[in-house]
C-alpha cells in the first residue's frame, strides 16, 4: 500500500463509518454501532502512525489528489482547486491527535451513551465530525480546509443539539452555529483576498508566491488577510469576542465536549494560523492583534471560570482560556509552542472532560460541584487521573502543561512580537487557572461528601432506598481512555522543554523536540521574523525567572484555593461578599451575553422589525396578496377550461377538426 | 352525379357528426359509449366505401380490425362502467371531475 | 338513378336519422334497440357496396354479440329513472352542431364535384402493379370472402395476429376490473 492511498484511506474511512452508521446500521445492535464507530477512527489512527512516524518524520510531504474539484478560467490562467490532501509535520501532529484522542473518546462514548436510544445517530455524527476535521487538517488548499471548517461546524451543531428534544440544547447548537458563521465569513474573505493576491489557494503555492517584494507591495492587503483569518479563528477557536458559544456548547454529551470542544475542533484556529504563519508574520499589526486577543481571552475566560459551579462550565471556560494561551503563542511568533500547547491541551483537557463525564455518568447527570465532594474514595481511577489532568493544566513542574504553557509565557515576554504586558496578562490567567482548577478538583473529589439523595432519578420503590446512593467507578471502557490520556498528560510536554532546563539536564540538542519537528513548516515564517525583527531576545536568566514566578504563583493560588474550600463550597463566600459587585458581574460572565443582546441583537431586531413592517407587510405581502388575486383571475379562467369533463375536451377537439376540414377542403 | 361509394362516404361523415354530438352532449356514460359505437360504425362505413372507391380490399380488412377494436372497447368500457357505478353510485360523467384543474 | 342507388340513399338517410334518434333517447334500452337497427341498415349498405363479408360480420358481431353485451350491462345496472335525466342541448352545443352541419354541406358539394375520385386517381393507388385489383375480379359474386381472406392473411397477417393479442388483453382486463371489486367486497365481508 503506498502512502498516497493510505492518506486517502485515513480521510475516507471515517466517512465510510459515518455512512454505515447513519444509513445502513440503524437497526444494528449497540455493540455493532460502537465497534464500527470506534474502528472507523482506530484504523485511520494506525495508518496515521505509519504515515507520520514513517515518511513524514523523515521530512517528506505526502500529497495526493482525490479529484479535480474546481477549475475555472482566472486572470488569463486557470484557478485550479483539486480535492488535494497533503500531510506534513504540522498536519501529522494534528492527525495523530484527532485519530488517537478520537479513538479513545469513541471507546469511552460507547459506554457513556449506553443508556441512550438510537446511538447510531451519535456515532454517525462523531465519525462525520472526524472526517470533517481530517479534511480540515489534511487539505492541501484553503478550499478543502474550508470544507472541513464548515463540516466541523455542522457536526458541532448537530452534536451540541444531540438531545434536541430539549429546547435549550437546540438553542445552544444554534448559538454555536451562528457565532461560527461570523467567523466563517472572515475565513471566506481571507480566501477571496488570497485568490486575488496569489491566484491560487494551495498552501505551498501561496508560500512560494509570497515573496518579500510582493509582501512589501501589498502590506495592507496582507494585514487584511491576517485579520480576516483572525476573525475566522475567533469564531472557531472561541476567542474574544465570539467565544460566547463554547460554554453553551456544553449542552451536548460530554464525549462531544471532550472531542470537539476541547481536543480538536476548537484548536483548528491554531492549526490555521500556524499553517498560514508565513503570511501572518509579514503583518506585525495582525500578529499584535492576535497576541492581544489571545492574552485577553485567556485572562477574561479564566476570571469567569473562578466562580462557576457547573463542572462542565468550569472546564468550558478553562478551554476558552487555554485556547487564548495558544492564540497568544501564535501571536507572539512562537507558533511551535502554540501547537505544542494544542497537543498537551488535547491530552489533559480531553482527560478532564472525560473525567467530568465519568463523574456525571456515575452521578446520573448531576453537574453541580456543590453537590459532589469526596468522590475520590468511590471513583479512584477517575479521581486520580483527574488530579493528574489538573496538575497538568495548572502547570505543575514536570507535567505537560508546565512545559508548553511556560514556553508560551516566556515567548509572550521575549518573543518576536512579545511584550512584558502580554506576559502579565498570561501570568494572571495562569494564576486564575490554578485557582479554579484546584477549586474544582477539591470540591468534586476531596472533602466531605455533599451528595444529595432526595432528587434521585432511580426510584426503585421497594425498600432499596440506599442502593442508588452508591456511586461507583465506571467500567473499563471509560477508565481505560482516562488512564491512557493521563500518561500522555504527564509525558506530552517534554517535546517543548525550555532551553534552560535542557541546559541544566545537559541536553545539547540545540532546539527542543517540537521546534525541530516543526522547523520545515515554520522555516519561512522564521526567516521573515528574523529578517524584520532580529533574533528573539531572551536569556536563560529571564527564562528561569519567569518559570519560577509562574510556578510560585501557581503554588500560592492552589494552596489558597485548598485553604478556602477546605470547609466546603461556601468557603469563597467571604471574598465574594467583600467584592460583591465584581463577584456578581463575574458570576454573570461579565454580562457579555447581555451586552451582545443590547448592542447587536436588539438593534438587529429593530432593523428586522422595520424591514418586517415596511418591507414585508407593505411591499412583499402587498405583492403576495394582490399578485395572486390577479393570478387567480387568470387561472380561474384557465382552470374553468380544464373542467375535468371529457365532453368539454371533446368539444374543443371537435372545433379543431372542423377548422382542419375548413382549412384543407375550402 | 355521385357514385355509390362517394355517397357512402358522405353518409359516414353525417353519421360521424351525429355520433360525435352524442358523445359531446350526453352526460350519461352509457349513452356516450353507445355514441362511440355510432362513431365506429361511421368509420366502418367510410372504410368499406373507400374500399369500393379504390377497388382494393384493404378497407374491408381494416373494417374488420375496427370491429375487433370495438369489441375490446365495449368489453373493457362496460366493465369500467359497472365498476364505476359500484364505486360512485352514478354514471354521470359530470360527477367525475378528478381531472379538474 | 337505379334501384341499388335509391335503396342505398334510403338506407343511408334512415341510418343517419336513426342515429340522431338514438342519441336523444331517454332510456338506454330503447337507444340500444335503435342502434341495432342502425347497424342492420349499415349491413345492408355494406352489401350494396359488394362487401358481403363485412355485411355479414356487421350483423353477427356487431348487432349480435357486441350489442347483446350492451343490453346485458344496461339490464344489470338497472338505472333508476332519476339517473337518466337528459337536460337537452345548450346554446353552445347548438352553435357547434350548426358549424358541423355547415362543414358537412360544404364537404358534400366537394364530394359531389368528384373531388374524392380525382384525389384518389392522383394518389395513384389504382396504378400499383402489385395490387390484387389488376389480377382478378374483386367484386363479383363469390369473390368477396376469398379476397378479404387473401388480403388479411397475406398483407395484414401481422396486424391480424396483433389484434388477437389486443382481444386477449381486453378479456383479461375486463375480468381484472370486475374481479378486483368483488375481492374487496369479500375482504370487507
Amino acid at each position: 500500500m503506498n502512502y498516497q492511498a493510505m492518506l486517502a484511506a485515513v480521510l475516507l474511512i471515517p466517512l465510510l463509518g459515518a455512512l454505515l452508521n447513519g444509513f445502513f446500521l440503524r437497526r444494528a445492535p449497540r455493540l455493532v454501532t460502537v465497534t464500527v464507530g470506534t474502528l472507523a477512527i482506530a484504523v485511520p489512527f494506525v495508518l496515521s502512525c505509519l504515515l507520520v512516524f514513517g515518511p513524514v518524520s523523515a521530512g517528506e510531504v505526502i500529497r495526493t489528489e482525490l479529484f479535480s474539484w474546481i477549475s475555472v478560467p482566472f486572470n488569463e490562467g486557470r484557478l485550479e482547486v483539486p480535492f488535494g490532501l497533503s500531510v506534513d509535520r504540522l498536519s501529522g501532529i494534528l492527525l495523530l491527535i484527532i485519530t488517537g484522542v478520537g479513538s479513545l473518546i469513541h471507546l469511552y462514548a460507547g459506554e457513556y451513551m449506553s443508556h441512550e436510544e438510537g446511538v447510531y445517530r451519535f456515532f454517525a455524527y462523531l465519525n462525520l465530525f472526524v472526517f470533517s476535521m481530517l479534511s480540515l487538517v489534511l487539505g492541501s488548499n484553503m478550499v478543502v480546509t474550508f470544507l472541513g471548517w464548515e463540516g466541523v461546524g455542522v457536526c458541532s451543531y448537530l452534536l451540541i443539539g444531540y438531545w434536541y428534544s430539549d429546547e435549550a440544547n437546540a438553542r445552544a447548537g444554534m448559538k454555536a452555529f451562528v457565532a461560527n458563521r461570523v467567523g466563517d465569513l472572515g475565513f471566506l474573505l481571507a480566501m477571496f483576498m488570497s485568490v486575488k493576491l496569489f491566484g491560487t489557494l494551495d498552501y505551498s503555492r501561496i508560500a512560494e508566491a509570497l515573496t518579500n517584494e510582493l509582501a512589501a507591495a501589498n502590506a495592507p492587503l496582507l494585514t487584511a488577510i491576517g485579520l480576516c483569518l483572525l476573525l475566522g479563528v475567533t469564531g472557531k477557536s472561541a476567542q474574544l469576542p465570539l467565544y460566547i458559544w463554547l460554554p453553551d456548547a456544553m449542552a451536548g454529551p460530554t464525549p462531544v465536549s471532550a472531542l470537539i470542544h476541547a481536543a480538536t475542533m476548537v484548536t483548528s484556529g491554531i492549526y490555521l494560523m500556524t499553517r498560514m504563519s508565513f503570511l501572518l508574520v509579514h503583518s506585525p499589526a495582525a500578529m499584535t492583534t492576535i497576541a492581544v486577543i489571545g492574552a485577553c481571552t485567556a485572562l477574561f475566560a479564566a476570571t469567569i471560570g473562578l466562580v462557576q459551579n457547573d463542572i462542565k462550565k468550569v472546564l468550558a471556560y478553562s478551554t476558552v482560556s487555554q485556547l487564548g494561551f495558544m492564540v497568544l503563542g501564535c501571536g507572539v511568533g512562537a507558533f511551535q509552542f502554540g501547537v505544542a500547547h494544542l497537543m498537551t491541551h488535547a491530552f489533559f483537557k480531553a482527560l478532564l472532560f472525560l473525567g467530568a463525564g465519568s463523574v456525571i455518568h456515575a452521578m446520573h447527570h448531576e453537574q453541580d460541584i456543590r453537590k459532589m465532594g469526596g468522590l475520590i474514595k468511590k471513583m479512584p481511577i477517575t479521581g486520580w487521573t483527574f488530579v493528574i489532568g489538573t496538575l497538568a493544566i495548572i502547570g505543575f513542574p514536570g507535567l505537560s502543561g508546565f512545559f508548553s504553557k511556560d514556553e508560551i509565557l516566556y515567548y509572550a515576554w521575549s518573543g518576536t512580537f512579545g511584550h512584558p504586558l502580554l506576559w502579565v496578562l498570561g501570568a494572571l490567567a495562569a494564576a486564575c487557572t490554578s485557582f479554579y482548577m484546584v477549586r474544582l478538583t477539591y470540591l468534586v473529589f476531596f472533602g466531605e461528601s455533599r451528595v444529595e439523595h432526595a432528587h434521585h432519578h432511580h426510584d426503585h420503590g421497594h425498600g432499596h432506598d440506599h442502593h442508588h446512593h452508591e456511586i461507583h467507578e465506571n467500567p473499563l471502557a471509560m477508565t481505560l481512555p482516562l488512564m491512557i490520556l493521563a500518561v500522555f498528560s504527564i509525558i506530552g510536554g517534554y517535546v517543548s522543554m525550555p532551553h534552560a532546563i535542557m541546559h541544566m539536564l545537559g541536553i545539547h540538542a540545540g532546539e527542543n523536540l517540537i521546534t525541530q519537528w516543526l522547523a520545515p513548516v515554520l522555516e519561512k515564517a522564521k526567516v521573515v521574523m528574523t529578517a524584520a525583527h532580529g533574533e528573539a531576545h531572551g536569556s536563560a536568566a529571564l527564562e528561569w525567572g519567569l518559570m519560577g514566578t509562574s510556578t510560585l504563583v501557581m503554588l500560592i493560588m492552589s494552596g489558597f484555593a485548598i485553604a478556602l474550600y477546605k470547609a466546603g463550597p461556601k468557603g469563597g463566600e467571604s471574598i465574594a461578599k467583600a467584592v460583591g459587585g465584581l463577584y456578581r458581574l463575574i458570576l454573570d460572565k461579565w454580562r457579555v451575553d447581555e451586552l451582545y443582546q443590547a448592542v447587536i441583537i436588539e438593534p438587529l431586531k429593530k432593523v428586522g422589525d422595520g424591514f418586517f413592517k415596511f418591507g414585508d407587510r407593505a411591499l412583499i405581502e402587498g405583492i403576495i396578496n394582490e399578485g395572486p388575486r390577479g393570478i387567480y383571475l387568470v387561472t380561474s379562467v384557465l382552470s374553468d377550461i380544464q373542467s375535468g369533463l371529457v365532453r368539454n375536451y371533446l368539444k374543443v377537439v371537435f372545433v379543431g377538426i372542423l377548422a382542419l376540414c375548413v382549412w384543407i377542403f375550402i | 352525379m355521385l357514385t355509390l361509394p362517394e355517397l357512402g362516404l358522405y353518409f359516414s361523415f353525417l353519421m360521424f357528426l351525429v355520433g360525435l354530438a352524442g358523445v359531446m352532449f350526453r352526460k350519461n356514460i352509457l349513452f356516450m359509449m353507445l355514441s362511440v359505437e355510432i362513431l365506429l360504425n361511421a368509420a366502418n362505413l367510410a372504410f368499406v366505401s373507400a374500399s369500393r372507391l379504390t377497388n382494393t380490399m384493404d378497407g374491408q380488412v381494416v373494417m374488420f380490425f375496427v370491429m375487433a377494436v370495438a369489441a375490446c372497447e365495449a368489453a373493457v368500457g362496460l366493465a369500467l362502467i359497472i365498476s364505476l357505478y359500484r364505486t360512485k353510485a352514478s354514471i354521470e360523467v359530470d360527477d367525475l371531475k378528478a381531472l379538474r384543474g | 338513378m337505379n334501384l341499388v342507388m335509391l335503396s342505398f340513399i334510403v338506407m343511408g338517410v334512415a341510418a343517419v336519422l336513426l342515429s340522431g334518434v338514438m342519441i336523444t333517447r331517454r332510456w338506454p334500452v330503447s337507444a340500444a334497440m335503435v342502434l341495432i337497427s342502425v347497424m342492420t341498415l349499415l349491413a345492408g349498405m355494406f352489401g350494396l357496396l359488394d362487401a358481403h363479408f363485412a355485411a355479414v360480420s356487421q350483423i353477427i358481431v356487431y348487432a349480435g354479440a357486441i350489442m347483446v353485451v350492451f343490453v346485458f350491462v344496461i339490464m344489470l345496472l338497472n338505472l333508476p329513472p332519476e339517473e337518466l335525466r337528459y337536460g337537452g342541448v345548450t346554446v353552445g352545443e347548438m352553435i357547434l352542431s350548426a358549424a358541423g352541419v355547415a362543414v358537412a354541406l360544404v364537404l358534400g358539394t366537394k364530394v359531389g364535384q368528384g373531388y374524392l375520385s380525382v384525389g384518389i386517381e392522383e394518389l395513384g393507388i389504382l396504378k400499383s402493379e402489385n395490387s390484387l385489383a389488376l389480377h382478378r375480379p374483386l367484386f363479383g359474386p363469390d369473390q368477396n370472402v376469398k379476397n378479404v381472406a387473401a388480403t388479411m392473411f397475406v398483407e395484414y397477417l401481422w396486424a391480424f395476429e396483433l389484434i388477437s393479442f389486443l382481444i386477449i388483453a381486453a378479456m383479461i382486463g375486463s375480468v381484472v376490473i370486475a374481479k378486483k371489486r368483488s375481492a374487496e367486497n369479500a375482504n370487507a365481508a
